[in-house]
């Protein structure tokens, strides 16, 4: 039988939230620090797949996309009238209660956002710089530079402890 | 190893199975809504008999399917036959329910007055502000706040697609006796949200309690733009007049608010007033010399800055750095050839000024802003490019003719 346009736009939305959900979340709650929020971000960044017109070619297409949504979606929180006069809900109790052997994810959580963003994709999901510095429409020069800062400030917040920058 | 801890911790995190779940379906009914707007408007071109549009609106996540959207798909054009959201509904859609509260409360003014210039239909709907809505804010918002709604349709009906294709519009408040390029959004603390729904664009906008000012006179000025445009509009400052200039290339228009002198606030008018840096700095401003109109200066110490992620650029660096941005921008295909032509006239004035000697720094803030600062040798200053609402490039830059423009203060 044939699938309909519509199943299969169905199918293929449900097939990319399989394969990205935990990197767009993770992205999500490094950037936003707390649960809540990551989730409406994790929302609000796959309902805007389904109203894009892009034309997606590869995998790797999708994946840059959601990648630069998200990170657009984080900022545009933090920068929006209403949210930036709100003091970020942190969960540090909940880190604690949790996990309570996470030591590196706070460290980088309390970074400033831009240095939050290069740290996750240059350290999770092994983007090259020149990578980073096009999702970030930013250069490769202003990523290393944010990169170089962000490794001291993390030494500095983690000294004392068994885990080289 | 740090990336090793990193990713073995991160590893950790993940979406809760329910919130997959719910996004999956969310996506669903997102694509099953946009089926129904296609055939809807499909239907609508075989039958011109079809009644207005009803909505379900308020619904808070999925999100209302613009009619717009299908008809870019089919590549139709269908003239908008849908009713105006109410402002109530317009704050819900943007995520502000206590907002959308508010406008629904008696303290809500509905104005409903609608203008047309430069190929839109400007509606001013309502405003709400005061301390009468502080109850129903969010923790940590203030209700001291004016927010007005205003709808921006297209002047021959067909609907909107996506802000990102429409005309950049500069919506500010005016006060009567002061200069617009002085007491403006920008001054007056101000920001918008900004959505389009069923072919409609509308903006909030989020300021000051300018209803304190009844005693003056306020104004609501629309110009096509970034930033006021004083070509925009016809301004004289003795007697004081502001009125939309009806040769501007692009849309201008001047709406007078309907606040009642019962709303002045003398105490707190003056209060604004006072806490505004550029009058505290300069003395309320003669507005009809346009020489005396303040650039922020602001003690920069360079090394401090270097230090602190600022990176230097020489003519060939900046030109360099310059050209990837237009070339990753262009290549988007999300920002429309009169932003791209905006930025690359800005870029080639930078260009002329480091030409004149002067340096220039960059550097990135917390919220992803781009400031670029300029050492000239008569004095320091700056100004933004800022990545708005739906990725568009905006650039706070003043009147033509001074060789930087002006923006907002460093600090």
């Amino acid at each position: 039988m044939k699938m309909s346009q519509s199943q299969a736009r169905s199918d293929w939305a449900d097939e990319v939230v399989d394969k990205y959900a935990d990197m767009v979340y993770r992205i999500a709650f490094t950037q936003m620090k707390n649960k809540a929020d990551a989730d409406d971000i994790f929302q609000e960044v796959f309902l805007k797949l389904c109203k894009s017109e892009a034309a997606f070619e590869t995998d790797e297409h999708v994946k840059a996309w959601l990648i630069t949504v998200t990170i657009n979606s984080c900022r545009k929180f933090y920068s929006s009238v209403w949210n930036k006069r709100i003091e970020p809900l942190t969960e540090d109790f909940a880190y604690e209660e949790k996990y309570p052997d996470f030591e590196i994810v706070p460290a980088v959580q309390s970074l400033p956002q831009k240095y939050r963003e290069v740290v996750h994709l240059f350290y999770f999901e092994d983007m090259k710089v020149a990578q980073i510095a096009e999702i970030l429409k930013s250069t490769a020069g202003t990523v290393k530079s944010q990169l170089s800062r962000a490794r001291s400030l993390l030494r500095g917040k983690l000294e004392g402890g068994d885990c080289n920058v | 190893m740090f990336d090793d801890r990193y990713k073995k911790e991160m590893a950790q995190i993940k979406p809760s199975r329910d919130l997959i779940n719910r996004t999956k379906t969310a996506m669903r009914q997102e694509m099953q809504s946009q089926s129904a707007s296609l055939h809807k408007a499909h239907s609508k071109i075989n039958d011109e008999e079809q009644p207005t549009m009803k909505k379900s609106t308020f619904r808070r996540f999925f999100g209302t399917v613009a009619a717009c959207l299908a008809l870019v798909l089919t590549g139709i054009t269908v003239f908008a036959a849908v009713r105006r959201l109410t402002p109530g509904e317009i704050a819900y859609q943007l995520d502000n329910p206590s907002l959308s509260a508010a406008f629904e409360s008696e303290d809500a003014i509905h104005i409903n007055a609608s203008q047309i210039s430069g190929g839109y239909r400007f509606t001013l709907l309502s405003l709400v502000s005061g301390y009468a809505i502080s109850d129903s804010l969010p923790e940590g918002l203030s209700g001291n706040r004016t927010y007005l709604v205003v709808a921006i349709e297209r002047e021959d009906g067909s609907a909107m697609a996506d802000i990102a294709d429409e005309a950049s519009l500069y919506i500010s408040p005016y006060i009567r006796g002061y200069a617009p390029w002085l007491v403006n959004l920008h001054t007056l603390e101000g920001g918008h949200h900004e959505t389009v729904i069923d072919g409609v664009r509308y903006r909030i906008i989020d300021m000051e309690n300018i209803k304190a000012f009844a005693g003056h006179g306020i104004y609501i000025g629309i110009n096509a733009g970034w930033f006021f445009d004083r070509d925009a509009f016809i301004f004289n400052a003795d007697p004081w007049e502001f009125r939309a200039n009806t040769d501007f290339d692009g849309a201008s228009v001047v709406f007078e608010l309907p606040v009642g002198l019962s709303f002045a606030d003398p105490v707190r008018a003056a209060e604004i007033l006072d806490a505004n840096p550029i009058l505290q700095n300069d003395g309320l401003p003669a507005p009809s010399d346009e020489s005396e109109a303040p650039f922020f200066y602001s003690p920069v110490d360079y090394d401090a800055l270097q230090r602190d992620g600022f990176v230097r650029l020489d003519y060939n660096s900046y030109r360099d750095w310059m050209n990837q941005r237009f070339a990753a921008l262009t290549a988007s295909g999300n920002y429309g050839a009169d932003v791209i032509e905006m930025f690359r006239a800005e870029h080639l004035r930078e260009l002329d000024a480091i030409r004149r000697g002067y340096h220039m720094y960059l550097f990135e803030d917390d919220t992803g802003l781009i400031r670029v600062l300029h050492n000239p040798a008569d004095g320091e200053f700056a100004y933004n490019f800022r990545t708005g609402d739906n990725g568009v490039v905006y650039i706070e830059y003043g009147t033509e003719g001074n060789d930087v423009g002006w923006g907002v203060p460093l600090n």
